[in-house]
């Protein structure tokens, strides 16, 4: 597998999703080689064997493919991966602190093409060595590296199909403001996998719909419910026994709506003053919204926190109420499962794929404010229906594991391989 | 014979900690001690202790003659106190000369005059009972928070009975008008109205050590020059600035120790100009006129009004949530709550919460303890929120009483 990242280095959801479906693969005997672009720490868990990608050549090799043009990069990765000889060096393996470093620094500056080409680049020596039946893929950061090794297994006489999974598309994140070069990207990554994975229907049809993929060339997998064990109780929070508390919890970037969180905290207090609204997370928009707050009047009704981690998220969740995702394009939105585990009710955009899983979450347009402020006010001061939605919401999550989804994919591997393969072993 | 009038404003706030949503209604340590310390120890080592040294000798070295004036905001004091009880014993030393001026403010250097006068003489009743305390003087000389003035604020100050006031005399006020000499307030029954030279004391804090002045390096010679230029028109020249432009604005290395232990000799080359204290230049010199300052004025910034503080709707709403919970504060009569309450109304929390962002946004960056006005708001709304908690917990004693007004003001 090609991941972005990985918990308790994440900055998001798809390093959350990526551990929970190994997770959930390993559990039924899957061995998993997954490789991430670098590896920041140790990590608390091994049920699968962890590669970083930017440990694995030299300075040298970094610090030339690092001096190329764009193009000259290009060119290099597609013939490695188009082409038929494999350079004997690529296989080499040397971890040093100097490469990593390159890489720290490239990260932030480099272009989309540029570091999805150097990934691919990695990919190639990777994919030279082990044994493995199928390459899996997440996000557009990981689609050439899936084709550079799926190359690689045919060169080594390997028949390992290509699958892609969508987590997210440049469309969920930017909508029409997209990175052209990423959208590049996805189009051509979405075209050449074998096969196409969409987190919910919602995202099957964005894929459909703006990459020109087959809809017959699309399975989806459901996300599972983040940890397979209950949240740490919290003891209940000064502020909750004094008012009726409503929580954002996400990127506070244009994907997540967070501004329409704001204008709904201004919609909810003009009616009802006493809730109180808590935004929690970080991303281009956060001074926006903070500023905006403060103009609409929401001093006092609006609290703001950075980014939580751990037992801290629990904790958020329990404090509220109603969690609320506003979502303008949510292939999944995992953090709404996250709230219902802890016992909090979830409002959700209709513009997300969790809203599929689920009959007990309330649903609304993420534009249509007079509808959420209604459906909020309603659960805040209607005890009943808030237990119901909470109860129904828990019960429809026991079909959600991420077994569950690991069972699904199995079946998607099996589709794709050849019919004599009897115990897969995957990559 | 012209008199140099020194006005020194010594001042630190209580910072916050990071205050997160999670302690709301569990911690009540809104202010980082371990900071604040730190900052208290560096800025006494760098500045308080050698500046008082230095002024100490001067006193010393010409009795009677070198005269200067301070305001210690009552939570530096405080902060003195606790953290280096050296440098308060070191202004008690310079108390004791009789050569200087304590000048009473704000006890929380805070905007209070802006919003709430009751509250407002309440802080100032404080301040004088902690001078008095700690130095054994009563002032008469007030000058109010960052030298924010109005007619409405000088009323309320000479109505305390304050003889002199303090304030900056910018251009778009005074006109064609010179602060080199002693004013009225607009609506004044006596009481005297000191103008900041801000050209002359800026070209110390601010200028002194910037190479891409025109003028650097500044001597004390050509200052000296300056400053005797007024001669035949005008009675005072008001050098107000920051105590800690000398050693901690203005490092040790640019010779500002030096300009300051050779400009009193400078200045008396022409022996028609001596040093005074605010007081004795209020009584030394007639008033020329009064001047009519409706909108609020300070000297902060290049607008040298209220916008450093003010203006913005996270620094209003935040500040209106201040004294909004004024009433519930005081009826609890606890003096902690109280005192807690207080501190967030120190000018400078807002001062963190500024967005302008050309020249002055840097100013507002080097003083401020927050990584963006963002940070300072957020922060605050979460001590206050915490605040209103206490209050609803906190018994309010005087819900059955008849109202008590706050015995402050002193109406002749």
């Amino acid at each position: 597998m090609f991941g972005w990242e990985l918990p308790p280095f994440n900055s998001g959801g798809l390093g959350t999703a990526s551990l929970g479906l190994t997770q959930g693969l390993a559990s039924l005997g899957t061995d998993i080689r997954f490789v991430v672009p670098k590896l920041f720490g140790p990590l608390p868990y091994n049920h699968m064997d962890v590669v970083s990608a930017a440990d694995i050549s030299t300075p040298e090799e970094v610090e030339k493919f690092l001096k190329m043009t764009s193009t000259q990069q290009e060119l290099a990765t597609r013939t490695l991966a188009y082409g038929n000889v494999l350079s004997t060096s690529l296989t080499k393996t040397v971890g040093i602190d100097e490469r990593r470093q390159l890489i720290l620094d490239g990260e932030q500056t480099l272009s989309p093409n540029l570091q999805a080409n150097w990934y691919a680049h990695q990919a190639m020596q990777i994919a030279s060595t082990g044994e493995y039946d199928v390459i899996h893929t997440h996000d557009w950061f990981t689609y050439y590296s899936g084709m550079a090794a799926r190359k690689v297994a045919r060169s080594r006489g390997m028949n390992a199909p290509f699958i892609a999974q969508v987590h997210a598309t440049e469309i969920d994140r930017c909508g029409s403001n997209g990175d052209p070069a990423i959208l590049e990207i996805e189009q051509k990554g979405l075209a050449a996998a074998d096969h196409v994975i969409a987190v919910s229907h919602y995202t099957k049809e964005v894929v459909h719909k703006n990459y020109n993929v087959p809809r017959s060339k699309i399975s989806v997998v459901y996300n599972g419910v983040p940890t397979q064990k209950e949240p740490k109780h919290f003891d209940l929070h000064e502020l909750k026994k004094r008012h009726k508390i409503v929580l954002f919890m996400g990127r506070i970037t244009y994907q997540k709506g967070p501004d329409y969180f704001v204008k709904l905290a201004k919609a909810v207090t003009d009616v009802d003053p006493s809730v109180r609204f808590v935004m929690v997370g970080t991303g281009d928009m956060e001074k926006r919204c903070i500023e905006e707050s403060a103009r609409l009047g929401l001093t006092g009704k609006m609290l703001f926190s950075t980014f939580l981690r751990g037992a801290d998220v629990d904790h958020a969740y329990q404090l509220a109420d109603l969690f609320v995702m506003p979502s303008v394009s949510e292939p999944f939105g995992i953090v709404a499962l996250e709230a219902i585990q802890n016992g909090t009710p979830a409002l959700v955009s209709k513009q997300s794929g969790v809203a599929e899983v689920s009959e007990h979450l309330i649903k609304t347009d993420f534009w249509d404010l007079n509808g959420m402020r209604n459906a909020v006010l309603t659960v805040l001061h209607n005890q009943d229906h808030a237990e119901k939605l909470k109860k129904g919401a828990m019960n429809d999550l026991s079909h959600l594991s991420w077994t569950h989804a690991a069972k699904s994919l199995h079946n998607v591997y099996a589709s794709l391989m050849p019919a004599e393969m009897a115990v897969p072993i995957f990559n | 014979m012209p008199s140099i009038c020194f006005y020194f404003q010594v001042h630190q706030p209580y910072r916050m900690r990071p205050y997160r949503v999670f302690d709301i209604g569990t911690d009540e340590t809104y202010f980082d001690d371990k900071l604040n310390r730190e900052v208290c120890r560096k800025v006494a080592d760098k500045c308080y202790l050698p500046t008082n040294k230095t002024m100490l000798e001067l006193i010393k070295k010409h009795p009677g003659a070198f005269k200067i004036s301070y305001a210690i905001s009552g939570i530096t004091l405080e902060q003195f106190a606790e953290y280096t009880p050296e440098v308060l014993d070191s202004f008690k030393a310079l108390a004791a000369t009789g050569q200087v001026e304590f000048v009473a403010e704000t006890y929380y250097h805070s905007l209070s005059a802006l919003f709430n006068g009751d509250e407002f003489r309440s802080q100032v009743k404080k301040h004088v009972d902690s001078i008095k305390h700690y130095f054994g003087v009563t002032p008469t000389t007030f000058r109010n928070t960052e030298l924010i003035y109005s007619n409405g604020i000088a009323d309320m100050v000479e109505d305390m009975g304050f003889k002199t006031m303090l304030t900056e005399g910018p251009d778009h006020v005074l006109d064609w008008r010179s602060p080199n000499f002693v004013y009225e307030p607009w609506n004044g029954r006596g009481m005297k109205l000191l103008l900041k030279n801000f050209k002359l004391s800026d070209d110390i804090a601010f200028r002194f050590s910037q190479k891409s002045w025109k003028e650097w390096p500044l001597t004390t010679e050509k200052f000296a020059k300056w400053v005797h230029s007024i001669n035949g028109s005008g009675d005072t020249v008001n050098l107000f600035m920051d105590y800690e432009t000398f050693g901690e604005h203005q490092w040790a290395d640019t010779g500002i120790f030096d300009f300051l232990r050779h400009l009193p000799e400078a200045i008396w080359q022409n022996s028609e100009f001596d040093f005074a204290l605010p007081s004795e230049v209020a009584t030394k010199y007639p008033p020329i006129g009064k001047v009519d300052i409706p909108d609020a004025i300070s000297w902060a910034d290049l607008e040298r009004d209220t916008s450093a503080w003010l203006g913005n709707p996270l620094q209003d709403s935040t500040i209106e949530w201040v004294y909004r919970l004024g009433t519930a504060v005081l009826e609890t009569e606890d003096e902690h709550l109280i005192h807690q309450w207080r501190k967030l109304q120190t000018s400078d929390h807002f001062y963190y919460m500024c967005m302008k962002h050309w020249e002055d946004g840097d100013v507002h960056k080097y003083f401020s303890c927050y990584d963006s006005p963002h940070e300072a708001y957020v922060i605050m709304n979460n001590v206050l929120t915490d605040l209103e908690i206490k209050l609803e917990d906190t018994p309010k004693k005087k819900v059955h009483e008849a109202p008590k007004k706050v015995p402050v003001s002193s109406k002749k």
